[in-house]
């Protein structure tokens, strides 16, 4: 059910004394690079790079989301691999594209947090993809 | 950044005669008012000095400047997301350097609704002749791009006005705090640590007395940074300083009624190039429908391009091959609902919430409604709303007739950059959280100095008059101290 996370432990103490509360929110890599549009004019290499770089990206960003909306997504979030995992029996990271595509496609049509998830994965990775030097620098 | 700007190597005390925090427009004024009297001057400012350039993608941008990484929103019925600088210079670093004065019958009506004493457009007028002046704002608007033409050519169809804006630019490009008042004050002898986050204030019978923060080195370790002041000016802006405030315990009138300028942006696609990512911005907006409604152009970098298909991604996707024939347009209203800021006790950042009354979504819908008038008169072929599901609206389709924008609250997703009035001024103690010049109430030797002062939301960008309220206060604490 971990959708490719590593280190999802949450909440944590962010070690530097006792000022405050940080939340470790690790991001979905199968979401991650469900959101990058198809890409015909890179080698699988390169979309691997780019994959890597909006995620990582992503890892510091969600990192320092605040609170109030860490804790909310961190739930839709779970509930989506969960959901992901009823819906076929595999998980999200394990769907083929097709099934992606249909179990999203419901998702979003539940209403506003479910689609927040995904709106905001794409949000930044449409970000990140369009400004990014392998897509940017293209002829 | 001049020299007098540093960061601390180990754990730190400090003296000064006035402690400033927070380097925004708020905070860089003051600064230039007191360091020019002979004051010593300590500024403290949580981000770190910008290293951008005009080649820096907006990915960058968003993690150096920006509070949260642009992850920040006020809850409520509608969530809300809002945009915060986070570095040396504060909000003048993000923002489009759009300088506009407050309409002259609100700032008399602040006057009378607040209690403010000295207050109102003439009291007001050097002090933001002055501003205009430190910053070279001027009109850009004599250069009209494509993004100008497409409001100048929609606005001329319907007949509405349209007008150029003044911006703090010049060749070299944004004027932001960064280049201006804040490198003057340096060179003067302000004394700046960067990365240095306060997080409490310590008071004393009624005066401030000390604040601790933990300040970061270049290699990221933390250190503990205590300074002693006989004076202290908040100018964290109007979410942080409410917090930091009443993570000090001082709670009465801060945070309680928070505004801003809710603000929603619509996609337009046009047969003709537009090239928007060459000039990023319009100098131009139409206001026509102003204080209440403002119609505008969004700064356009392909980053941007990319979040606004994500927004709808199943209806846009098939515009990514087109972005040179589309920009992205907004319509910004002057909302009459309020939130709040909670400071939660051992967490870091505030919950914030807010909530548009219906009135305002009124204004919101009309705004919409406007801005597709507008873009469809000036040739565009769809609009595509940031309405979530929203399949766009054609050239002649009846514009709002759909059932997502009739429950627009249910789908809508605004967001803003325009935030004040957490900590309103004037000698109504019943609403206001400082006196008429940004003391706060019932304390002695602590002010407020940034967007948190402004009473009700101005409907126009916001640094103009953080700047001359500022200035004026300065001038009074100047006065009163001599």
């Amino acid at each position: 059910m971990d959708c490719n996370d590593t280190d999802s432990c949450w909440p944590i103490l962010d070690g530097q004394g006792s000022i405050s509360l940080k939340l470790r929110y690790t991001p979905c890599r199968a979401l991650v690079e469900f959101s990058i549009p198809a890409t015909p004019h890179l080698s699988t290499q390169a979309r691997a790079r780019l994959i890597d770089d909006i995620y990582s990206y992503l890892n510091q960003a969600f990192l320092l989301m605040p609170w109030s909306l860490a804790i909310p997504l961190w739930h839709v979030q779970k509930l989506f691999q969960l959901s992901a995992f009823l819906s076929c029996g595999h998980r999200f990271s394990h769907q083929s594209e097709a099934q992606r595509e249909v179990f999203v496609l419901r998702w979003c049509q539940r209403g506003r947090p479910f689609e927040a998830l995904i709106r905001l994965y794409r949000s930044f990775v449409m970000l990140l993809y369009f400004e990014h030097p392998l897509v940017k620098d293209r002829p | 950044m001049n020299m007098g700007s540093f960061r601390v190597s180990g754990p730190n005390k400090f003296e000064c005669d006035v402690l400033i925090i927070g380097s925004g427009p708020g905070g860089c004024v003051t600064a230039s008012e007191l360091v020019a009297t002979g004051l010593d001057v300590l500024m403290l400012e949580e981000g770190p000095i910008s290293t951008m350039t005009p080649m820096s993608s907006s990915a960058q941008s968003l993690q150096q400047l920006w509070r949260n990484n642009g992850l920040t929103a006020a809850l409520g019925g509608t969530p809300v997301s809002y945009a915060e600088g986070r570095c040396v210079g504060g909000g003048s670093e993000i923002n489009s350097a759009i300088i506009q004065r407050t309409p002259s019958n609100l700032l008399d009506q602040w006057a009378q609704d607040y209690k403010i004493e000295d207050f109102g457009e003439a009291a007001l007028m050097p002090y933001y002749d002055k501003a205009f002046q430190a910053i070279k704002a001027r009109v850009t608007g004599g250069v009209a791009n494509p993004l100008s033409e497409v409001m100048i050519k929609g606005a001329a169809a319907l007949n509405w006005k349209v007008s150029p804006l003044e911006r703090s630019e010049d060749g070299d490009g944004k004027r932001s705090m960064s280049v201006t008042l804040l490198k003057d004050s340096l060179a003067n002898g302000l004394r700046l640590v960067s990365e240095c986050r306060v997080h409490q204030i310590v008071f004393q019978n009624k005066k401030a007395v000390s604040v601790k923060a933990i300040a970061q080195d270049a290699d990221g370790c933390k250190h503990a940074v205590t300074v002693y002041f006989k004076h202290i000016f908040v100018a964290a802006g109007a979410v942080q300083t409410p917090t930091l405030l009443m993570r000090s315990g001082v709670k009465n009138n801060v945070g309680k009624a928070l505004r801003l300028h809710p603000t929603l942006k619509a996609l337009a696609h046009f047969p003709q190039l537009i090239q928007a990512q060459k000039h990023i911005l319009a100098p131009h907006a139409v206001t026509e429908f102003m204080p209440d409604i403002r119609l505008g152009c969004s700064v356009f970098r392909p980053g941007f391009f990319g979040m606004s298909l994500a927004e709808n991604w199943q209806y846009r996707a098939h515009l990514q091959r087109e972005i040179d024939h589309c920009a992205i347009y907004y319509a910004m209203v002057r909302a009459q609902g309020f939130g709040r800021i909670h400071s939660v006790p051992g967490l870091r950042d505030p919950l914030v919430t807010f909530r548009l009354t219906n009135q305002d979504w009124i204004l919101l819908k009309r705004g919409w409604q406007s801005l597709a008038k507008l873009l469809f008169a000036a040739g565009a072929t769809q609009i595509f709303p940031s309405i979530s599901g929203h399949s766009g609206w054609y050239k002649d389709q009846p514009i709002g007739r759909d059932t997502l924008f009739e429950n627009l609250p249910k789908f809508a997703n605004p967001f803003t950059i325009h935030l004040f009035s957490s900590c309103p001024m004037g000698e109504n103690k019943k609403r206001c959280a400082t006196n008429s010049f940004g003391k706060i109430h019932d304390l002695d030797n602590a002010y407020i100095a940034d967007a948190s002062l402004i009473p009700e939301a101005p409907g126009v960008n916001p640094q103009a008059t953080v700047m001359a309220i500022a200035d004026r206060n300065a001038q009074n604490f100047l006065k009163i101290r001599n």
